[in-house]
């Protein structure tokens, strides 16, 4: 018989569960959750007033953060018996979400935690948007929406700061989501939900850049607020993208000298062309440069959706590999 | 060590002998056939894993039986968002499967990879092979090792541990102070794997510290 020592075997193993719906579901969340997030703030921090872009980021934003869900879903076992006759147990899902942790006294599942602050999201969002119906373009035309909007317009900073409150839940739930695998380096990463959290506000002042670039307003006063945000986002993201880049150095510093598994993960990340090239070169030091310049030389605007359309584009592969990379430790020999 | 609150009930532990087990692969049939995992999937409640080590003549291979280690710090739980994931209150780590909706967070929670997708084709095989009525497994479910709890509350062992021709695979109570294969783990003989996560799990393995690999004569 050979004795060995046991310590120096290990199995690295990539998790295969959560693919790419999942990326698109932590992507949508994050984008959505900004967009209503920043809206709210500019109008009840900044004091900016344009309702059309406000209103509108905020509902769309509500879409894209339920759109993202039904990628979670459509991951599941319900959706499978669903779709094979079962309709009821989609029942299930609202169970899990919204009942189970006050039946089974855990509140410790971020995905519960997730969906509830995604639902909250929603309807706090959706109310504030409507709030300022009578001002917004499209809805103001749309009688009962106005009708509603003006029951709502009393409580509007609540409602606004209930969206500030339950978007940053939202931003910050996608990080903690992954959080919970202590044998996943790339996902149990302390610094994970600041990084997705840096990342979703990222985009969504990526989505104010496209907004403000294309869509002027009619009148002169709206045009020149949308000049003014539009240049204000555009020195945001690049603080923010500062920042993420600041925050994706210390996120491999750990991975590296914490332990055997994040040395592994470490590398094969860093050797990924798709991660270096794509979302690093691509989806952050290429835009934070177009946005640099096109924030110094005004000749030079056109950069400024291209910018914005990389950082979304980087935003998406950044959950993307964090999730390609979720490569499990195993404490045995293989 | 892992403790359960009240006194009256067991305590069990599984310990699993890495210097006696020969690869024979008795204990995943056993637990196939005992649980009806789809075994025509490849998935598995218990696994032996086979490693090649050494050089030249110096070669051996090393067999690493694993289960769930029904930690009592237990990830998977604190993942789970229906409550499909629960102990039984003598710690034993369990899937209810009508609340399970297959969001996998346990799946990517657990340290261990014991947990996998008992997925809706492996519901219609299972049917077909066993039966509708003697099915137990009726819904798509996250599936995982329960140490055999409809047997060992029979006062059986579980199905992998009666089944091993090399007594590799030890079942014993830590309430119980003659119990020898309780001895094993107080003693620090059996220790857990991956103490580092801090799960608290309820199975330990003897030889853990030099990995006892078998010479091809040996495995023979």
């Amino acid at each position: 018989m050979i004795a060995l020592d046991y310590s120096q075997f290990l199995t690295f193993e990539p998790q295969h569960h959560w693919r790419v719906g999942i990326a698109i579901y932590l992507f949508l969340g994050g984008l959505g959750a900004a967009m209503g997030f920043l809206a709210a703030m500019y109008k009840h921090i900044f004091k900016k007033d344009d309702p059309s872009m406000f209103a509108w980021s905020t509902l769309l934003g509500v879409l894209f953060v339920n759109f993202g869900g039904i990628f979670l879903i459509l991951d599941m076992f319900v959706w499978e018996s669903f779709i094979h006759g079962h309709i009821l147990q989609i029942l299930k899902v609202v169970y899990a979400f919204f009942g189970a942790a006050v039946f089974n006294g855990n509140f410790h599942p971020w995905i519960q935690w997730g969906a509830n602050f995604i639902v909250l999201f929603s309807l706090f969002g959706t109310l504030w948007a409507l709030s300022m119906a009578d001002r917004t373009a499209i809805l103001k035309h749309i009688g009962f929406i106005v009708k509603i909007g003006n029951l709502l317009k009393p409580l509007q900073a609540l409602w606004g700061w209930l969206t500030i409150l339950f978007g940053l839940g939202v931003m910050a739930y996608t990080g903690f989501l992954l959080s919970v695998a202590p044998s996943i380096p790339a996902w149990s990463h302390p610094l994970l939900p600041v990084l997705f959290l840096i990342s979703a506000l990222s985009t969504g002042t990526a989505w104010y850049m496209l907004w403000t670039y294309f869509a002027h307003g009619k009148d002169e006063q709206t045009k020149e607020l949308r000049e003014h945000i539009g240049h204000q986002v555009e020195w945001v993201d690049i603080a923010l993208i500062g920042l993420e880049l600041l925050a994706i150095g210390a996120y491999f510093n750990y991975l590296y000298y914490a332990y055997a598994g994040g040395k592994y993960t470490f590398h094969h990340m860093l050797s990924d062309i798709g991660f270096v090239g794509g979302f690093l070169f691509l989806g952050l030091i290429i835009p934070w440069i177009l946005e640099f310049i096109a924030a110094k030389v005004h000749s030079l605007r056109i950069l400024v959706p291209l910018a914005a359309l990389l950082v979304l584009f980087g935003g998406f592969l950044l959950r993307y590999y964090i999730l390609h990379y979720g490569i499990y430790t195993y404490p045995w020999p293989s | 060590m892992s403790e359960v609150k009240n006194k009256n009930l067991p305590n069990w532990v599984f310990v699993i002998d890495l210097n006696t087990c020969v690869g024979c692969n008795a204990c995943m049939a056993a637990c196939a056939q005992e649980n009806q995992s789809p075994y025509w999937a490849e998935k598995w409640r218990t696994k032996v894993e086979q490693a090649e080590v050494g050089k030249g003549d110096n070669i051996g291979r090393i067999f690493f039986p694993r289960l769930c280690m029904h930690c009592q710090n237990t990830p998977c739980y604190y993942a789970c968002p229906t409550g499909a994931t629960y102990k039984t209150p003598e710690g034993v780590v369990m899937v209810n499967q009508d609340l399970c909706i297959g969001c996998e967070a346990c799946v990517t929670a657990c340290p261990y990879d014991a947990r996998y997708r008992y997925d809706y084709e492996d519901v219609v095989k299972n049917k077909e092979l066993f039966g509708e009525e003697f099915s137990i497994h009726q819904v798509p479910h996250i599936d995982k090792c329960t140490f055999c709890y409809h047997r060992i509350t029979k006062g059986l062992e579980p199905a992998c541990v009666a089944t091993c021709p090399t007594d590799c695979r030890m079942w014993g109570d830590l309430n119980d102070p003659n119990d020898p294969v309780a001895d094993l783990v107080r003693s620090g003989r059996a220790k857990p794997l991956a103490v580092y996560l801090g799960t608290d799990p309820k199975v330990f393995y003897v030889g853990l510290d030099t990995l006892p690999a078998k010479t091809p004569e040996e495995a023979e």
